[in-house]
């Protein structure tokens, strides 16, 4: 007989080495396919590299990719630590993305230093409510979150659909299902110049900052962390649940909006109903892979997002499927959960005892 | 026993055990009033969890022992109490006035301290380190607090004098709180409501499953909040504790409160298993 027991002590290294050693180990996993499709795992993962970190252009493609998953990554990390299973960061982002649209393609005809920051503001808005509804059912009737969110990604794509074959299609579009681009004045101004990387991704690596302090440092994240690690508790000594909830809520789809802004108002100037290749469920793994810390969400977007490019890249090079790509985050992140158990518990050897009849 | 050698104070004395371990506090005279609960009612899930036109009073200076057998409504009372349960019907008056919007946080600002029955499901956050938990029901104060920010020196200070004062040990203040045993966990607790100094004390299960050492520092705190003017509802299933610290006894069964006639073993015993004696 085996039995399972929670260990005394967590070590604080571990939180940090589990996530490494799950990124080495998925790499290391990723071979075995190579091998089989005959490639020279060496050379592969040489390509992958480069393809990631070998020019400028690289670099600045990955950051690009990494963007929106910090975003994404965020809002999944903020709500996981209050146990609010907010599943809906897809949807989320493209109620950002409409709504970001929606005020920046001419609406308003302002100058920059308004009209960013307006996009940014109304976008995050929009986010917010999409997360605000399913927590208030959630309050209010004991709703489950996991499933109203979830359901209401589908609902939020076929609106958008709606939205671009009527009020948002763009006029000068010639028919296609997109909207009218937003104003060069909205744009997220580049960082380099003739590369994709924009500033969306300042904003988002301020973001990640300042949550961290937030949760660690204010009153705010002492009740978020209460709530997540023990609700009874946490109410007992006299914490509004569910103020603290609405606040996660309002800032977990704020986040997940941002998303949309930035992808919206910083890559593609104008929305599509393939705006995301699944950034919003993206996210919960970078979360995941992050250990729930927002500073973790940095990093782990960064892989994610290099493992992304650098198969896409290596592909090109090598004549090799970039599905490779999917299985080493997959990989990843079963070598995170798997890891985060045995930190967390032990397996010991106990006698069967007898049973005397 | 045979069924002829029976009687109910017999039956009554081996439901309720014999007497072990002595604890006692020195009588002293009790004060006026400061809590009254009038005609509370609270219809629950259960007749577990509900009370029945419930009259309590609690003075100043006194230990207010509640026996019964568990699953009678002590744990409705207890969250009553602590504000997580709002009456159906009645009133909580607190010297005279009545407790509007009941609620946890109003229940800590009006000066309750509160030790749970489940003190790792209810009584810490298990996840949150110890010095943590010892500001969970301060995190308006501004002493713990600077524009929405928690002063983490302060903070430690205080766990390291409060660890001290109380006894509480542990691999470190900074470390999870689910890392104490239940004694220390325990003492966490009494740190964190008694270093208030609150004018009302509810005590709910407080010694159970304690090693000896650590239910008697419980109930020398208890006596010790009586003493300075305190009133303290100490709701036990251990009878003995109950005759050894409380100054005036009321038996709880089927959610409602019975004074009980006298303080002897056999009456309370029977008043707990039903019978009007």
């Amino acid at each position: 007989m085996i039995r399972i027991e929670p260990r005394e002590k967590i070590s604080n290294s571990s939180t940090v080495l589990i996530p490494i050693i799950a990124a080495v180990v998925s790499l290391l996993f990723a071979a075995i396919p190579l091998l089989a499709a005959g490639a020279n795992p060496f050379v592969a993962y040489v390509e992958m590299a480069k393809g990631v970190f070998g020019s400028v252009f690289a670099i600045s493609e990955m950051l690009t990719r990494a963007t929106p998953l910090i975003y994404t990554g965020l809002a999944a990390a903020i709500a996981f630590r209050a146990k609010l299973w907010n599943i809906g960061a897809e949807g989320q982002l493209y109620l950002g993305a409409i709504a970001a649209v929606t005020v920046g393609s001419g609406f308003f005809d302002l100058p920059a230093v308004l009209l960013l920051p307006l996009i940014i503001i109304i976008g995050g808005c929009a986010g917010a409510v999409g997360m605000a509804a399913p927590t208030y059912l959630k309050v209010r009737f004991g709703a489950d979150e996991v499933v109203t969110t979830l359901l209401l990604n589908f609902i939020i794509i076929i609106f958008l659909q709606m939205l671009l074959e009527g009020p948002l299609q763009d006029p000068m579009g010639l028919g296609w299902p997109q909207s009218a681009p937003i104003l060069d004045q909205g744009m997220f101004p580049p960082l380099i110049d003739r590369m994709r990387v924009h500033s969306g991704l300042i904003l988002a690596v301020l973001l990640a900052v300042i949550a961290h302090f937030m949760i660690k440092y204010s009153v705010w994240g002492f009740k978020l962390r209460a709530v997540g690690e023990n609700s009874a508790a946490a109410k007992h000594a006299g914490i509004n649940i569910n103020r603290s909830l609405f606040g996660v809520a309002l800032l977990s789809g704020g986040l997940a909006g941002l998303a949309g802004v930035s992808e919206v108002a910083g890559l593609k100037g104008y929305l599509t109903a393939d705006l995301s290749p699944g950034f919003g469920y993206a996210g919960i793994v970078v979360a995941m892979l992050a250990g729930l810390s927002p500073l973790g969400v940095l990093i782990a977007s960064v892989f994610i997002a290099s493992v992304f490019v650098g198969a896409d890249s290596m592909s090109r090079a090598m004549g090799i499927s970039s599905f490779l790509a999917d299985l080493v985050v997959s990989v990843s992140l079963l070598c995170v959960l798997v890891g985060g158990f045995i930190s967390k518990f032990k397996i010991v050897r106990a006698g069967t005892g007898k049973r005397v009849k | 026993m045979k069924t002829s050698d029976a009687s109910e104070k017999k039956i009554a004395r081996l439901m309720v055990g014999s007497e072990t371990q002595k604890v006692s506090a020195k009588r002293i005279k009790p004060g006026g009033p400061i809590l009254s609960l009038n005609e509370i009612s609270v219809a629950g899930q259960s007749k577990r969890d509900s009370l029945h036109d419930v009259n309590l009073i609690l003075n100043s200076n006194e230990i207010l022992g509640i026996a019964g057998i568990s699953g009678n409504g002590q744990n409705v009372l207890a969250d009553l109490i602590s504000g997580l349960v709002a009456p159906d019907r009645g009133s909580i008056v607190l010297k005279g006035v009545a407790i509007e919007n009941i609620s946890p946080f109003n229940m800590i600002k009006s000066g309750f301290g509160r030790i749970p029955e489940d003190r790792h499901r209810q009584g810490i956050v298990g996840g949150l380190s110890v010095s943590e938990n010892m500001i969970i029901e301060r995190l308006d104060d501004p002493q713990i607090q600077n524009f929405g920010f928690l002063r983490s020196s302060v903070i430690n200070k205080n766990a390291k004098t409060l660890s001290e004062k109380y006894d509480v040990r542990g691999p470190g203040i900074d470390q999870a709180s689910r890392l104490l045993s239940g004694g220390n966990i325990q003492k966490l607790i009494l740190a964190r409501v008694f270093e208030k100094q609150p004018e009302i004390i509810l005590a709910n299960q407080p010694t159970r499953g304690l090693d000896m050492g650590a239910a008697s520092e419980v109930q020398k705190h208890l006596i010790e909040a009586r003493d300075r003017g305190g009133g303290v509802i100490l709701i036990s299933e251990d009878l003995d504790e109950i005759l050894g610290l409380a100054d005036r006894i009321v038996v709880m069964r089927d959610g409602k409160l019975h004074d009980a006639i006298s303080n002897s073993r056999e009456d309370i015993g029977l008043m707990m298993a039903g019978d009007s004696a």
